[in-house]
């Protein structure tokens, strides 16, 4: 579940491969963002995990593939995925 | 049930596949934190299948008109858009519709070739199904195929001899062939 609104992560990070540091977290305060989510980010400042390792559900899609008859594999981007 | 994928944004080549069915590929541009529910109809390789071919007069001669005749089933349940290929190995392409077919329905062609010369020779019959995002780009992909074998004889004038007396032996190029 999103600890930070998705509009707000894409302001404070410029980019998603962008790592976290103090600065994200003061931005963050600064436009309003929840206590939960700048606990969150406060939390994660010496992790060194970037905006999209910590926020995916902002900087994904999801897809939700089926099928008829169901059973098929499916590929993306020539790499496996899984059965629908 | 549904496949559940989590993709960076942007264009995604998505291929689907499964014996027995033709497999499909297409492309998908996604934006971040988006959900997009994507569903197929998968096409059996066996879609669309010859339920009977007919060839009329079946012991033809030169020179008859012959009328050919293929019924075909669409054994799905969702109308598929097909074509028929009918020709005779090595002679003549006879025929090559293309018609759209309901689920479950059965379709019958009809089409005629003048035989302009004898011998043994083969009527070849196939049919295909358009698929639209087959992994090999779009067209028309066969389910089924057969063949039937047929000959066509030489016409023979009828001569009718009679002589006065009768009882004649009568002789043509040089054979005997009966008495009056």
């Amino acid at each position: 579940m999103t600890k930070c609104p998705c509009d707000i992560i894409r302001q404070i990070f410029s980019s998603p491969n962008e790592v976290i540091n103090f600065g994200h977290v003061r931005k963050a305060y600064e436009l309003g963002a929840p206590k939960e989510c700048i606990d969150y980010l406060f939390k994660n400042v010496d992790s060194g995990k970037t905006a999209k390792e910590l926020f995916p559900e902002c900087y994904q899609a999801t897809l939700n593939i089926s099928t008829n008859p169901s059973g098929a594999s499916v590929y993306i981007d020539g790499v496996y995925k899984g059965l629908t | 049930m549904a496949l559940t994928v989590k993709v960076d944004p942007g264009k995604h080549t998505i291929r689907i596949t499964k014996p027995g069915y033709f497999p499909i590929k297409f492309d998908i541009t996604v934006e971040a934190g988006k959900t997009y529910n994507i569903s197929r109809t998968l096409i059996p390789t066996n879609a669309v299948t010859i339920q009977k071919v007919e060839i009329t007069p079946s012991s033809p001669k030169k020179g008859d008109k012959i009328t050919v005749k293929v019924t075909v089933k669409n054994n799905t349940s969702t109308t598929l858009k097909c074509r028929l290929r009918v020709w005779i190995v090595n002679v003549t392409i006879i025929g090559n519709p293309t018609f759209s077919l309901g689920a479950k329905a059965t379709y019958t062609w009809t089409g005629t070739w003048t035989a302009d010369r004898t011998g043994s020779l083969r009527l070849r019959v196939a049919v295909d199904v358009h698929v639209e995002e087959h992994e090999n780009g779009a067209d028309y992909y066969e389910t089924d195929s057969t063949y039937k074998d047929f000959t066509v004889s030489e016409r023979k004038a009828t001569i009718t001899i009679t002589t006065s007396p009768s009882g004649a032996s009568v002789y043509v190029d040089g054979k005997y062939v009966g008495t009056t």
